[in-house]
């Protein structure tokens, strides 16, 4: 069995109010699978992350759909790993109107260790509420770590 | 036999034909190829179903990437569904709206989701318009993946 977990948030309405720089994600509304058995803990409600509980390398994925009070040159959408960005993970779109819609996704591998976790954060270059309408954030293992 | 990474997949490239939408959601019928490991995997059917089917119970990674031409002024949905019909089957966090500020331009779309399957259930993208007018799914890849 492959080792897997996943955040998600659907039809969200409650944005981040005021975010310039990056800010973790508070917007995922449920974790899947609710059980750990599958060696990632999915966490929405406390710290918002999603924590490997076994070494491996591991895919992360991040896509959703994304609304701006403001306009912004850009919007990012960064995963963090451990609290710091993992700058490879990154993606920004530019916002030209307020309540531009705007998607977004971010593909990456990484090594990870028991212990490892995974966030996303958000940021404007203008002050705006970020509404997170719908997304999924997830990582599943895909292999042994490289060291081994 | 290990069926982890089995897969189905379809797929269409330069494609220039419409689909009519209305504000009823409509299954995307514009791919033109799949390929898929139907022994314990998936049946990935491009001709008339348009979806790709789950051959054993287990939990699977569905992604889309599609490239939309939409209308201006228009702002349409893209959803990936399980045993989808025009009003249910949405994979909580799949959706993503997409605003067309400009005819003539081509945006991205990118979704995915780990679901449940049991065998038999298929999964497929669907299309919702703001109202009737027409889009164009020029490029699109819909993989879906057993993880476990």
């Amino acid at each position: 069995m492959r080792i897997f977990g996943q955040l998600y948030t659907d039809g969200n309405s409650t944005p981040q109010s005021g975010v310039t720089t990056a800010v973790k994600c508070t917007q995922w509304e449920h974790g899947y699978p609710t059980r750990d058995q599958w060696g990632v803990t999915a966490d929405e409600t406390t710290n918002n992350r999603l924590t490997i509980n076994h070494s491996g390398r591991y895919r992360i994925e991040v896509a959703g759909e994304m609304s701006a009070s403001a306009l912004s040159d850009p919007v990012s959408v960064i995963v963090y790993k451990n609290g710091a960005a993992l700058t490879r993970a990154t993606a920004k779109v530019t916002v030209t109107a307020n309540g531009d819609y705007f998607t977004f996704a971010i593909l990456a591998f990484d090594e990870c260790v028991h212990g490892d976790y995974f966030e996303v954060y958000i940021a404007s270059q203008a002050s705006s509420n970020l509404l997170l309408e719908n997304g999924t954030f997830s990582v599943t293992c895909v292999g042994p770590r490289e060291d081994r | 036999m290990d069926t982890h990474g089995n897969f189905g997949q379809m797929y269409v490239a330069g494609n220039a034909t419409v689909q009519a939408l209305t504000t009823t959601s409509v299954k995307c019928d514009d791919w033109d190829g799949h390929l898929s490991t139907p022994a314990g995997g998936a049946t990935a059917d491009s001709g008339t179903g348009d979806k790709i089917t789950v051959n054993e119970p287990g939990y699977y990674r569905a992604t889309l990437t599609a490239c939309l031409l939409g209308i201006n002024g228009s702002t349409d949905t893209v959803d990936i569904r399980k045993n989808g019909t025009a009003s249910a089957g949405v994979i909580d966090g799949t959706a993503v709206d997409q605003v067309f500020l400009t005819n003539s331009l081509t945006h991205v779309v990118s979704t995915h989701a780990i679901v449940h399957c049991n065998k038999g259930d298929d999964l497929s993208v669907w299309l919702t318009g703001s109202g009737s007018h027409n889009i164009t799914v020029t490029d699109a890849v819909f993989t879906v993946e057993r993880i476990g």
